[in-house]
């Protein structure tokens, strides 16, 4: 866990005050020299000397379900475009305006992954999991299983699996409201929710149309929700990139959802004739109004 | 029509999730919108971080205060040693002037992280108890 890493240890090289004051002046006459400049030697200078900024930046949002190098990533950027763009003339401390610049990108991605929206869909994408992995587990453990045993299980943090479950009570943007409930516990209304008829019957229109997807995208979606895969170790399995990926997911879970809501027990449409029943083979471009619906 | 809600916990990594969750819930019902809830949440965290990187013991008490459109969160420390011991003075681990300089500097990227996802934060001292407090109003547009 992040935090108790940084409440423990004290990873970097320790510097007195004199020092720290020395090195701030020194890069303070750096950013004018760069300022009037604009010397590529002196940006990566600058971006190196705050390459720690988006280490801890990028921790502080850590477990959230992207990989910390994603993150790390974006802040880096984050720090590359504050270089670019800090002027030292305005009298503010660059940590200050790049800790806000980088902050916004992190948020930004996010955003972009839809996370922080209504919905989100790493939420979605964890829901379904944990639907499959309270009945795996219930049957193994002949009860309900745990927070703790739900978040080992599908490798997310208990947070998340608490704001999942809960969001599943009716993809409820915001998490923590449970009125109503107070006879039964988190784990038992949700263990109803998925065990049920419902869960029979969605997996029977689930099936025949996740066999509909291109055979990649089937691949995919295995080694995400049957094997618990990371997106960036799914894209090292298939040889394509983190993004493409998410892209693919994005694609084949908005075809699947297609074709449920087009279930002619759900809708009374013949199979086949919604919009988005996507034929093997179909080119991936459909991606792109789905995602835009899924944000 | 401010509610208050008050949440106690030792003072350890783990139970920061508490704080969290807490703030998204208070948050939600003040109608503050998703991004909204979770800089809130972020923000708690780092609202926590100093008595954490202390491993200052004891218990932090949080107040989430919800008034007129706004939260205000505050942490105060109850050490075992009473009333008057500090987060910042009672810390076992900083005996060097490195150490307190490095906590410093971690305490001074809180500030900017704070200063990034709230609309007021800061410290002062609260019946002789150290206090870290925050304050983020709710965004009106739209509402």
């Amino acid at each position: 866990m992040p935090l108790a890493a940084e409440a423990k240890g004290r990873e970097r090289p320790l510097m007195v005050n004199d020092e720290r004051r020395l090195a701030r002046e020194e890069l303070r006459e750096k950013f004018a020299a760069f300022a009037a400049t604009r010397d590529p030697a002196l940006r990566h200078e600058l971006v190196n000397a705050h390459i720690g900024l988006a280490h801890h930046l990028a921790r502080r949002f850590a477990n959230r379900g992207e990989p910390f190098d994603d993150l790390l990533q974006v802040a880096s950027v984050g720090i590359l475009t504050s270089v670019d763009r800090f002027d030292p003339a305005r009298g503010v401390e660059f940590s200050t305006f790049a800790t806000q610049t980088v902050i916004g990108e992190l948020k930004r991605h996010f955003r972009d992954k839809g996370w922080m929206v209504r919905a989100p869909r790493r939420i979605q994408e964890l829901y379904l999991e944990l639907g499959q992995a309270i009945g795996a587990l219930s049957q193994e453990l002949g009860r309900s299983p745990t927070v703790h045993e739900l978040a080992v299980a599908t490798g997310a943090s208990e947070e998340a699996v608490l704001e999942a479950l809960d969001a599943g009570q009716g993809y409820r943007a915001t998490s923590i409201d449970v009125t109503g409930r107070q006879d039964q516990t988190l784990a038992e209304t949700l263990a109803d929710n998925d065990t049920g008829f419902a869960g029979v019957e969605d997996r029977t229109v689930l099936t025949p149309a996740l066999q509909r997807l291109p055979a990649r995208q089937q691949t995919i979606v295995r080694l995400r929700f049957v094997e618990g895969l990371t997106q960036s170790e799914i894209a090292k399995r298939v040889g394509l990139s983190q993004m493409h990926v998410s892209r693919l997911l994005a694609a084949s879970l908005a075809q699947l959802r297609a074709a449920f809501e087009d279930d002619p027990a759900r809708t009374g449409r013949p199979v086949g004739q919604g919009p988005e029943a996507t034929a093997p083979g179909a080119p991936e471009g459909g991606a792109r109004r789905t995602d835009r619906r899924m944000r | 029509m401010g509610d208050v809600v008050d949440l106690a916990f030792p003072v350890e990594a783990d139970l920061v999730v508490l704080a969290r969750l807490t703030a998204a819930a208070v948050a939600a019902r003040a109608e503050f919108g998703v991004e909204e809830v979770e800089d809130l949440r972020l923000a708690v965290e780092e609202l926590c971080l100093p008595y954490l990187r202390r491993g200052a013991g004891g218990r932090l008490h949080l107040r989430f205060e919800r008034e007129r459109g706004a939260i205000e969160i505050s942490a105060t420390l109850a050490t075992a040693g009473g009333p008057g011991a500090t987060g910042s003075e009672a810390a076992p681990g900083a005996d060097s002037a490195a150490d307190r300089d490095d906590l410093d500097e971690q305490d001074e990227l809180s500030a900017r992280i704070l200063d990034a996802l709230v609309d007021e934060h800061g410290r002062g001292i609260v019946e002789g108890q150290e206090c870290r407090w925050l304050r983020k109003r709710r965004a009106e547009n739209g509402r």
